[in-house]
This record gives C-alpha cells, sequence and structure tokens, in this order.
C-alpha cells in the first residue's frame, strides 16, 4: 500500500499530466506547435529552454505571492522555518530574473522571425540591453542576499559549467577547425551554455540538499 | 566532514528553522550540514560553537591526526 506521501505525489503527477495534455492540445488548437515546427534547430532549442525558465519564474512568483501559498506550494518548506518578508522577496527577485532570462532567450529569435533585421532591429537590441542591464543588477542583489550555502551552489555551478563548456568548446573547435565536424552558430552555443548552466545548478543544489 | 549538530540542536530543543535564525541562515543550510552535504564557513562554525557553548571539535568531528614532527 503506498504510502500517504506517494499517494500525494501520483494525485499530482496525474493533475500534472492532465494539465499538460490541455496545454499541449490547446497549444496545437492555435497552431503554435506548426509554429514551432518551422523555426530553426537552435531557435526550438533556445525556446524550449526559455520555456522551462518561464515555468519556474512563474512558479516562484506566484508561490512568493502571500506566506500561506509558499506553504502549500514550497515542497522544501517544513513548519519552524523563518518566513519572513525577506524570504518571500529572494523568492519574488528570483522569479524575476528567471522571467527575464526568458525574455532575453525568447526575444532575439522571435524578432527574426517577425523579418526585424538589420536597422529595423535596433529597438530590439536596445531592449534587450535594457533587460540585460536589469536582470545583471537583480542577480547581484540575490548574490548579496544569499546565505552562504547558496552562494557555495551558486559558485560550485559556476566552476563545473565553465569546466564543461570549456572542454566542449575546446573539443568542438578543434574538430571543426580540421574539417571533421561542422561549425556551429553563437546563438547555438549561446543555448548550449545555457542548459549547461541550468543543468550544473540543479545538480549544485541537489548535492547541497537545497531542496531538503 | 562528520559533526553532531543534529544532536546539540535536539538537546537544546531548537527546530532548524529556530537555529538557522539564530544564525542568519536558511533552514537549508542547517539541513546541509546536519545531514553531511556542507562543511560551513569558519565564521558560522564559530557562530555554532557559541550558541551551544561548546568548542568547535565538540561540534565538527575530525579524525585527522597530524604527523610528527621532525625533531631538530
Amino acid at each position: 500500500m503506498a504510502s500517504p506521501r506517494t499517494r500525494r505525489k501520483l494525485i499530482q503527477a496525474a493533475c500534472g499530466a492532465v494539465v499538460g495534455l490541455g496545454i499541449g492540445y490547446g497549444a496545437g488548437e492555435i497552431g503554435l506547435i506548426d509554429w514551432l515546427k518551422d523555426l530553426p534547430g537552435e531557435d526550438l532549442a533556445s525556446t524550449a529552454v526559455a520555456g522551462v525558465l518561464l515555468f519556474l519564474g512563474l512558479f516562484s512568483i506566484i508561490a512568493a505571492s502571500s506566506s500561506g501559498i509558499y506553504r502549500r506550494m514550497a515542497a522544501n518548506y517544513e513548519a519552524g522555518d523563518p518566513l519572513d518578508s525577506s524570504v518571500l522577496r529572494y523568492l519574488r527577485v528570483s522569479g524575476v530574473v528567471l522571467l527575464l532570462s526568458a525574455a532575453l532567450l525568447l526575444a532575439p529569435p522571435l524578432a527574426v522571425r517577425f523579418g526585424l533585421t538589420g536597422d529595423a532591429a535596433l529597438p530590439v537590441a536596445i531592449g534587450i540591453g535594457v533587460l540585460l542591464a536589469l536582470q545583471t543588477w537583480l542577480n547581484a542583489r540575490i548574490l548579496r542576499s544569499s546565505d552562504e550555502l547558496s552562494r557555495a551552489a551558486m559558485a560550485e555551478a559556476s566552476v563545473a559549467s565553465f569546466w564543461l563548456l570549456q572542454l566542449g568548446l575546446f573539443g568542438w573547435a578543434a574538430l571543426a577547425k580540421l574539417g571533421l565536424v561542422a561549425s556551429v552558430s553563437l546563438w547555438t552555443l549561446m543555448t548550449i551554455a545555457m542548459v549547461v548552466y541550468l543543468v550544473t545548478s540543479i545538480v549544485a543544489a541537489l548535492r547541497r540538499g537545497m531542496f531538503a | 566532514m562528520k559533526n553532531r549538530l543534529r544532536v546539540l540542536r535536539a538537546e537544546a530543543g531548537l527546530s532548524q528553522g529556530d537555529l538557522a535564525g539564530l544564525l542568519g541562515v536558511s533552514r537549508q543550510t542547517i539541513n546541509a550540514v546536519e545531514t553531511d552535504k556542507y562543511d560551513p564557513s569558519l565564521p558560522l562554525a564559530m557562530r555554532m560553537s557559541k550558541i551551544f557553548g561548546v568548542p568547535i571539535d565538540a561540534i565538527f568531528l575530525d579524525d585527522w591526526t597530524p604527523p610528527e614532527l621532525p625533531h631538530g
């Protein structure tokens, strides 16, 4: 017989599957799937990453919208956890950073898809610059207000992703120089860098028990 | 590094959240230390030692023994 915790997880998984099916069906009905299929592979990959960031950002902001909702939604919340406004503010700012990351990833491929290139893309480029500056400032705020465990996990993720990326970049660049593989675009490299950092961040947080 | 933080915390009647609040860190940090997933910084270890009123080596257990010093 499954434990109450397992039953709850199974019910949540079933609800998630139904919601996912609904979203997928809705996306198909409005033609989003066909639209996505026409995107180049690298744009599709960065759009998928942006989708994950968008979901995580919205989840963080909704979960941090009030202490009551946070207590219900945050899987790692335990009775007795200090839950003052700074905890919720930290999560909200993290959510905004994730949403900004999603917007930054979506903007260039979408602009190109809508024919905004060359001089016509200048306003988009300025907008991206402003969003990037805002995101950098918020990231600095997060780093300053983090405790030492979070900083350690961030540092580990940064080191691991740097090591993996420079290794991969060197390997690919050497093979491309030798004419053994095709060159890849900057956008593909950026998307790979984003995926590697996301994965190493999650692994670092798991290793340190931050979801406990 | 192995440690006795969970035992000391339980003896003091503190929850992970209580101790986190006293030390100014997150509950996840206390949990990570207790489960040997994170070795705290020296300043945090010293604050723990002050809170429980015991020396640091009564909280963190290290079985390393120094090599014998060469005699001159």
